[in-house]
C-alpha cells in the first residue's frame, strides 16, 4: 500500500456524505449526476482490461438493435487520450463501403468525470458550425457497453506535426512557421465560431444555462471544481481552498452566455498534414454554457504555448497572443475584458491543478482507469499549474 | 539493505527496456506508449524514493510555520486556534531524530495539511478586508515556497517551463534547524 492510500479517507464514501457534498456544492444537474455516479462507484472494483473480443461482442449486440443489417469488423484499441478508453472499428452496411468509427467508453473513473449526454448533444448541435466528428450514437447510462459510451465517425488527421516534438497529450507542440501561419488563423476563426454559436436554438437539454447579468453561473463552476477537490484530493493543499474562496468573492457577472469548449488547445484538434486544413475540433466533454472569457483564458495558458525565436508568446504554439485576441474580437464582434481574463486565468490554473493533482492521482490510487501510469505521470504537471496559479493570483490581487 | 528498493526498480527497469519493450509488436500503439511511460515513471521513482521522508519532513516544517501564522490571526479562544496548536504539536512529535515509521509521519503530515485547509477556508470567510490582504500575502508566500520544492521534486517529468532555475532535490528537502 502506498503512503497516500494509507492516510486516505475517501475510498468508501457513504451515501450520506455524497448527499452532503451535493447540497454543499450546487451545480448543473448533469454535472452533479456524473460526479455522484463516480462517488457511488468509488468503492467498486478497479479497472480491468477486457479482451477486444468482448468489446466486439458488445458492439455487435448494440448494432443488432440500432443497425440490424450492418456488420462489425477490425475492432482495435486506439492510443492517446488520458480520459476515456477508445476503440476503432469498421461498420459495414449492405452494399456500402465500410466506414470507420470510434467508441469512447468511460473507465470506472477518469481524470475528468463528465457526462456523455452533454458531449453528444453539444457535438451534434455545433456540427456544421465548426468541424466535429459525427456522433450518431450515445449510451448515456452504460446499458450497452457496461459503462457510458459515445460512438463517433473516425476523422482523418493528426493532432501534432508528424516530425514535431511535444510532451504527452499535445502539450507544448512545436509547429513550423508555415504550419503556424495556416493553422493559427483557422484556430482563432473556429474558436470565434464556437462563441458565436446560437445555443438557444439547439437541443441542449442536458445543460443548465446560467442567467446573464449575474455571477450565478460562475459560482456553479467554482462549486463544481471545489466539489471535485473535496471528493478526489489525497494530499490537502490550503492554497486550493484559499483560491476557491477568492474565486467566490471576486466572481464577475456573465454578461453574455456562450458555449465554452473548455479545452480548446493544440492536441485537441485534427488537421490534414498535407492541406493543413483543420478537420475536426475534439474533446468537448468539459463544455458548458458560460462566459467566453473562461474559454479564452484557458487557451491562453502558458503551459499550452511556446515562446518564438523573438521571445513572443505563441498561444498553443500557433499564434502571437495579441494577434490571437484582436482577431478573435474582430471575428466575434465581442470585446475582451482584461480584468475578467485575469480572473479566469486564476480559475483555470486552479482547475488544472485540481484535475492533475486530485482526480488524476485519485484514479491511479484506485487503479480505476486504463491510463493510470499516464495520470500518475501527469501529476508532474501539477506544480507547474500551481506555480502559474501563484503568479496569476498575485497579479489579480495586485491589480484589484 | 541489499538490494534496496531503488536497486530492485533499476533491475525491473532494465528488464523492461531489454526484454519486454522490444517484444511489443510495432502496431501495438497503446502498449508502446504505456511501456515508455512505465519506464519513465520508474526512473522518477528511483530518484525520489531516497528523499521522500526528508521531503515530507521539510514540507511539514513549512506547514507548521503557516499554522503558527494562522493561529495569530484567529481571535483568542477560537476553536480553530486550538486545533491548529494540536496539529502543530502532533506534527512536531512525529518528527523523530531518525525517521523510523514513514507512515506515522505521513499521517501527521496529512492531518496538518487538512487542518490548514479548514483553517484557511474559515479565515477567508471570517477576516475583515485589511486582514484579507495580509492573509493573501501569507498564502502566496507559503504557496510559492512549497511550489518551488514541488517543481524540483517532479522536474524530471519535463513539464516545468524553467527547469534550470530550480534548486536540487537535496537542497529543497534540507530541514532548516532554528539557530540557538
Amino acid at each position: 500500500m502506498t503512503l497516500l492510500a494509507w492516510v486516505d479517507d475517501k475510498h468508501s464514501p457513504s451515501a450520506a456524505s455524497i448527499d452532503a457534498l451535493r447540497k454543499r456544492y450546487p451545480t448543473e444537474r448533469t454535472v452533479d449526476e456524473a460526479l455522484s455516479r463516480k462517488m457511488l462507484a468509488r468503492s467498486g472494483p478497479p479497472y480491468a482490461p477486457v479482451p477486444t473480443t468482448e468489446i466486439e461482442e458488445r458492439l455487435r449486440t448494440f448494432f443488432a438493435e440500432h443497425e440490424p443489417s450492418s456488420a462489425i469488423s477490425s475492432v482495435a484499441p486506439l492510443g492517446g487520450g488520458a480520459s476515456k478508453e477508445q476503440y476503432r472499428f469498421d461498420l459495414s452496411r449492405r452494399g456500402q463501403t465500410p466506414e470507420t468509427y470510434v467508441l469512447r467508453r468511460e473507465p470506472p473513473e477518469s481524470v475528468v468525470e463528465t457526462h456523455r449526454l452533454r458531449e453528444y448533444q453539444l457535438m451534434r448541435a455545433i456540427s456544421g458550425t465548426v468541424p466535429v466528428p459525427d456522433v450518431p450514437w450515445v449510451d448515456a447510462d452504460g446499458r450497452w457497453f457496461a459503462r457510458p459510451a459515445l460512438i463517433s465517425r473516425f476523422v482523418q488527421g493528426v493532432t501534432k506535426p508528424p516530425a514535431g516534438d511535444s510532451n504527452v497529450t499535445g502539450l507544448g507542440a512545436e509547429y513550423s512557421p508555415e504550419l503556424r501561419r495556416s493553422l493559427g488563423a483557422q484556430f482563432v476563426d473556429l474558436f470565434a465560431k464556437i462563441h458565436m454559436f446560437d445555443w438557444r436554438e439547439a437541443d441542449l437539454s442536458a445543460f443548465d444555462a446560467p442567467p446573464e447579468g449575474s455571477d450565478e453561473g460562475v459560482q456553479w463552476v467554482v462549486n463544481w471544481w471545489e466539489r471535485v477537490w473535496e471528493e478526489d484530493s489525497s494530499e490537502p493543499m490550503p492554497m486550493i481552498r484559499f483560491t476557491a474562496q477568492w474565486l467566490r468573492d471576486n466572481a464577475p457577472k456573465i454578461e453574455k452566455v456562450t458555449v465554452v469548449h473548455h479545452d480548446y488547445r493544440a492536441g485537441n484538434f485534427l488537421f490534414d498534414p498535407t492541406t493543413t486544413k483543420v478537420t475536426a475540433v475534439l474533446d468537448w466533454e468539459l463544455a458548458h454554457l458560460g462566459d467566453y472569457h473562461e474559454d479564452l483564458a484557458w487557451t491562453l495558458q502558458e503551459g499550452y504555448g511556446k515562446l518564438d525565436d523573438q521571445g513572443r508568446f505563441l498561444v498553443c504554439g500557433l499564434i502571437d497572443r495579441d494577434i490571437f485576441l484582436s482577431r478573435w474580437e474582430e471575428k466575434t464582434g465581442l470585446s475582451v475584458d482584461r480584468r475578467k481574463l485575469a480572473y479566469y486565468a486564476v480559475m483555470n490554473c486552479w482547475k488544472s491543478a485540481i484535475m492533475v493533482l486530485a482526480t488524476g492521482v485519485r484514479c491511479a490510487m484506485g487503479g480505476k482507469s486504463h491510463q493510470d501510469v499516464l495520470l500518475a505521470w501527469l501529476a508532474g504537471f501539477g506544480p507547474t499549474c500551481v506555480h502559474t496559479l501563484n503568479k496569476r493570483l498575485r497579479e489579480a490581487i495586485d491589480g484589484s | 539493505m541489499v538490494p534496496d528498493s531503488a536497486l530492485r526498480l533499476e533491475a525491473a527497469l532494465k528488464a523492461l527496456a531489454d526484454v519486454i519493450a522490444p517484444a511489443i509488436p510495432e502496431d501495438a500503439g497503446l502498449a508502446k506508449e504505456q511501456i515508455a511511460l512505465v519506464m519513465r515513471s520508474i526512473s522518477l521513482a528511483i530518484e525520489q524514493i531516497p528523499l521522500e521522508a526528508a521531503y515530507m519532513a521539510r514540507d511539514s516544517q513549512t506547514d507548521r510555520e503557516l499554522a503558527a501564522k494562522f493561529q495569530s490571526l484567529f481571535v483568542a479562544g477560537h476553536p480553530m486556534s486550538n486545533r491548529l496548536a494540536d496539529a502543530i504539536s502532533a506534527s512536531e512529535n512525529a518528527l523523530p531524530p531518525t525517521i523510523s515509521d514513514t507512515r506515522e509521519l505521513a499521517k501527521s503530515w496529512h492531518s496538518l495539511k487538512k487542518t490548514l485547509e479548514e483553517a484557511v477556508s474559515a479565515l477567508a470567510k471570517e477576516l475583515g478586508r485589511d486582514a484579507q490582504t495580509e492573509l493573501a500575502e501569507i498564502m502566496l508566500a507559503y504557496s510559492e515556497e512549497r511550489n518551488l520544492r514541488e517543481r524540483a521534486w517532479v522536474a524530471s517529468t519535463g513539464f516545468d517551463p524553467d527547469p534550470e532555475s530550480l534548486p536540487s532535490l537535496e537542497t529543497v528537502t534540507l530541514i532548516e534547524t532554528p539557530s540557538t
